[in-house]
């Protein structure tokens, strides 16, 4: 689904991505680990375009990918998070999801003065599908609210969901568990294993190695912009250069 | 007395047509435009050009918003690439150039000169001659873009507007083509303004390259954060307040030695006011700047 | 070829002026990240005072009056930040800008009110300039040039050499660094206000003696300093000089392609020109595109 080959990006002179090369393969959730500052964070950037690679690929369902704006890329069925969790605050919860549609009938001006009727059932039945989104994850009692007043884990949740409303076949999660309470992280995770029986296939970036192993059918570990080991979770989470790559020698 | 208020009231029409379209750029959209005064004078010397070369008021209106949407169009390829305060010095610079086209082009603008005796409006014979007729037209005018721009901010393509102020970066990780909307919704916002200046060149019958310096955007941005978390209706309430102090400075019984004092203590006045405002925090009109990419 | 070398050493001369004005300008933009259009009124400020000091009823030496007068903008600019910009420390940049804007109002309106709108020149005697080979030169534009060269000089002594000197760079410069700097921030914020308002007070003062002096002449200024700014990228003060010369020649040597009344076009060209093309200016910095 998602082939990396030899994506290398460098900022002044430091390379935050070397040689970078990963395959998901037919795993439905792969992890990517690796101590901070070991380039997870620029791999998503370059994958959804809002970094440009100096060298190197990146296919996406066997297409190039590079070079294309960010909103095309999404468009094309990847989708994202941000490590801080960026939701529109000033919009309500709804209006955040309805929003996030690969085509809004209202947002052409020209429609919105002559199409009325239909941008208004178009309008309906979004509605319908995202409140299930919400339902799903448990924000539909707030759905009016402005997203600016949820808390932390709350907002992970509705960017997660936000997603959805697009269809992405690739959904790429930048440290979904972090900083958000055991309940909440029980709930994520019980999200995304139905998300993944539903044919969707994630790749996360996460710390918390009970989250990776959990989730993740293959791992790849990154260390100064290089992946320098891959596996099974169970396997690399006692995998010798991994260790070493996090704590020293 | 009453010609006097009804004078207000058409200046505040105008000018709240004019506010109305900042509103819509900087208070919805987060375009933070510094040369917004630029469609207003386009728009105000395309009509006024049009009508002095023979055409009917409608026909040089219409072309004139036209010319002022294809110029916005054109400028906003390469200047709608940069954002927050780059953007707006771009503008500001756009501006003051088109202020300069129009003082040394005097082959077309007469320069310094101005154009006096534009024609006053015509609607298919029946003439806006008088003050009650222009403050009637101007007024259902406004009434109308209000309601259109009010629309607008509503909608779903509002709704893509508010997500780019909120958060622009992310608007495009769900598939918004961010600068499409940035340009229509710079266009809509020239077009107000550019209305508001065709209506003014009709009503006032001269303009001048003085007319449309730096201080118009000024004023138009006194309205905006003094209509603070009122969106489009505070944008178009205040520029009556505004406009009728400004007006209504002129109206009190001073001496004739305070003449000169008038213009730059009201001036001052809309300064001290801006910074105040400013200092209180006016609630949504600017949001605490998003992390950025790298984050 | 006479009109060419004459305009380069009226560009020379214009220039030695605006890096003085660019340099203060970057420092606050570099340290504060907000384009402060205030700037012009400090230039403004300055010039009104020396007249001030220099006309009766007072009628000081012009030596005095640029004292006073730089003083006077020192204390204009830690007003201005003490009332209105330190409370918007952590505030959006716009949001300041805004308020610079209303500051820039208020007191070139201010001027207004107290010396009218009348374009005023320095009281010096009308002067028959020098020839030097292919130009002409005047004593008023000699002592323009070695005044600008000291203050320049000093300038970076002070920068280079003097500890508060090369934090304040550092922080220009850097914004990362300025978190390190944490509990001497505030410190270091007063000592760019008062380079800048020198720098302008000193520059406002050169330019009223070069050309003239009116209420409304800050915003050109502060034009030729932006463009000057980004020239050098934000936050660089040798770059900023630069810039500053390469605006003045800009000016001087366009007017001989461009017509006149677009001289003061040219600076708002070249703006818009860096920003589309090089954002982070010609001289690189470690904060370029926003």
């Amino acid at each position: 689904m998602l082939r990396i080959e030899g994506v290398s990006k460098h900022f002044g002179g430091v390379w935050a991505l070397k040689d970078c090369s990963l395959d998901t393969k037919q795993w439905p959730v792969v992890g990517l680990i690796g101590p901070n500052g070991s380039g997870k964070t620029t791999l998503f950037h370059t994958i959804t375009g809002f970094y440009r690679a100096d060298r190197g690929k990146v296919l996406f369902q066997e297409k190039e990918i590079q070079g294309l704006p960010v909103h095309t890329i999404a468009l094309r069925g990847i989708g994202r998070t941000f490590q801080l969790s960026r939701i529109f605050e000033s919009l309500s919860l709804l209006d955040n999801l309805l929003i996030s549609r690969k085509t809004v009938a209202g947002e052409n001006i020209l429609s919105l003065f002559f199409r009325g009727g239909q941008i208004r059932s178009d309008e309906r039945t979004a509605r319908e599908k995202a409140l299930t989104y919400l339902n799903l994850v448990g924000l539909a009692n707030k759905r009016d609210q402005k997203a600016g007043e949820l808390s932390y884990g709350q907002r992970k949740l509705l960017e997660l969901t936000r997603i959805l409303m697009l269809d992405p076949d690739l959904i790429l999660l930048d440290e979904p568990a972090a900083g958000i309470n055991p309940t909440l992280i029980t709930k994520l995770l019980s999200v995304i294993q139905q998300l993944k029986a539903q044919g969707k296939r994630f790749l996360i970036i996460e710390h918390n190695m009970d989250v990776v192993i959990r989730l993740c059918d293959w791992v790849y570990v990154l260390d100064a912009g290089t992946p320098i080991a891959a596996g099974p979770p169970e396997k690399i989470k006692n995998d010798p250069v991994v260790l070493e790559a996090y704590f020293g020698k | 007395m009453t010609n006097y208020f009804l004078h207000i009231l058409v200046s505040g029409e105008i000018i709240a047509l004019f506010a109305m379209g900042l509103q819509l750029e900087i208070g919805e959209t987060g375009l933070y435009n510094f040369g917004h005064v630029a469609f207003f004078g386009i728009g105000a010397y395309a009509s006024s050009l049009l009508s002095l070369a023979g055409l009917p008021f409608l026909v040089s209106l219409g072309l004139a918003l036209l010319i002022t949407g294809g110029v916005t169009w054109l400028i906003g390829i390469p200047i709608l690439r940069l954002r927050g305060d780059y953007f707006g010095l771009a503008m500001l610079g756009f501006g003051e150039i088109t202020r300069k086209i129009f003082l040394n082009e005097a082959w077309l603008t007469k320069g310094p000169m101005g154009l006096p005796g534009i024609p006053r409006p015509s609607l298919f014979g029946f003439d806006i001659h008088t003050l009650p007729r222009f403050a009637v037209f101007y007024g259902i005018l406004v009434i109308l873009v209000y309601l259109m721009i009010r629309h607008i901010v509503r909608s779903p393509l509002g709704r893509v507007f508010t997500a780019i102020r909120d958060d622009e970066l992310s608007a495009s990780a769900i598939g918004k083509n961010t600068y499409g909307f940035r340009k229509v919704c710079l266009i809509t916002g020239a077009l107000a303004a550019g209305l508001a200046g065709a209506l003014w060149a009709h009503y006032i019958t001269f303009i001048s390259p003085s007319d449309f310096t730096l201080n118009e955007t000024i004023l138009a941005l006194l309205i905006i954060v003094l209509g603070g978390n009122w969106g489009i209706t505070g944008a178009l309430v205040s520029s009556f307040f505004v406009i009728g102090f400004q007006e209504g400075l002129r109206f009190l019984p001073f001496p004739d030695t305070f003449g000169r004092y008038i213009a730059p203590v009201q001036q001052m006045i809309f300064g001290l006011i801006l910074v105040l405002l400013v200092l209180n925090r006016p609630g949504n009109l600017i949001k605490e700047r998003p992390a950025s990419a790298s984050d | 070829m006479t009109i060419f070398f004459q305009s380069l050493l009226d560009g020379l001369i214009a220039g030695s002026i605006y890096a003085l004005f660019a340099a203060g300008l970057t420092l606050v933009y570099g340290t504060l990240h907000f384009i402060n259009f205030a700037h012009g009124e400090l230039i403004m400020a300055g010039a009104f005072l020396a007249y001030l000091f220099m006309m009766p009823p007072l009628l000081l030496s012009p030596l005095l009056s640029g004292i006073f007068a730089v003083t006077g903008v020192v204390l204009l600019a830690l007003l201005m930040d003490k009332t209105v910009f330190s409370r918007l420390r952590n505030a959006n940049p716009l949001l300041l800008l805004i308020a610079s804007l209303g500051l820039s109002l208020l007191l070139q309106n201010l001027a207004q009110v107290l010396w009218g709108a009348k374009i005023r020149a320095f009281p010096f005697p009308l002067q028959r300039g020098k020839v030097f080979g292919p130009v002409v030169i005047t004593s008023v534009q000699i002592t323009i040039l070695w005044v600008a060269a000291l203050t320049i000089f000093l300038l970076y002594l002070f920068l280079k050499f003097s500890r508060i000197g090369k934090a304040v760079r550092g922080v220009a410069d850097n914004p990362v660094l300025a978190k390190t700097f944490g509990v001497e921030s505030e410190k270091i914020i007063r000592i760019v206000w008062v380079v800048a308002a020198i720098l302008a007070a000193v520059g406002g003062i050169l330019v009223a003696a070069d050309t003239n002096l009116e209420p409304h002449m800050g915003i050109v200024n502060l034009v030729r300093a932006f463009a000057a700014v980004l020239i050098g990228g934000a936050g660089n003060v040798w770059g900023a000089l630069i810039g500053g010369f390469i605006i003045g020649l800009s000016e001087n040597l366009g007017v001989l392609l461009l017509p006149i009344g677009y001289k003061d076009a040219i600076a708002f060209f070249i703006i818009i020109l860096i920003l589309l093309f090089r954002p982070e200016g010609l001289f690189g910095t470690r904060w370029g595109v926003r």
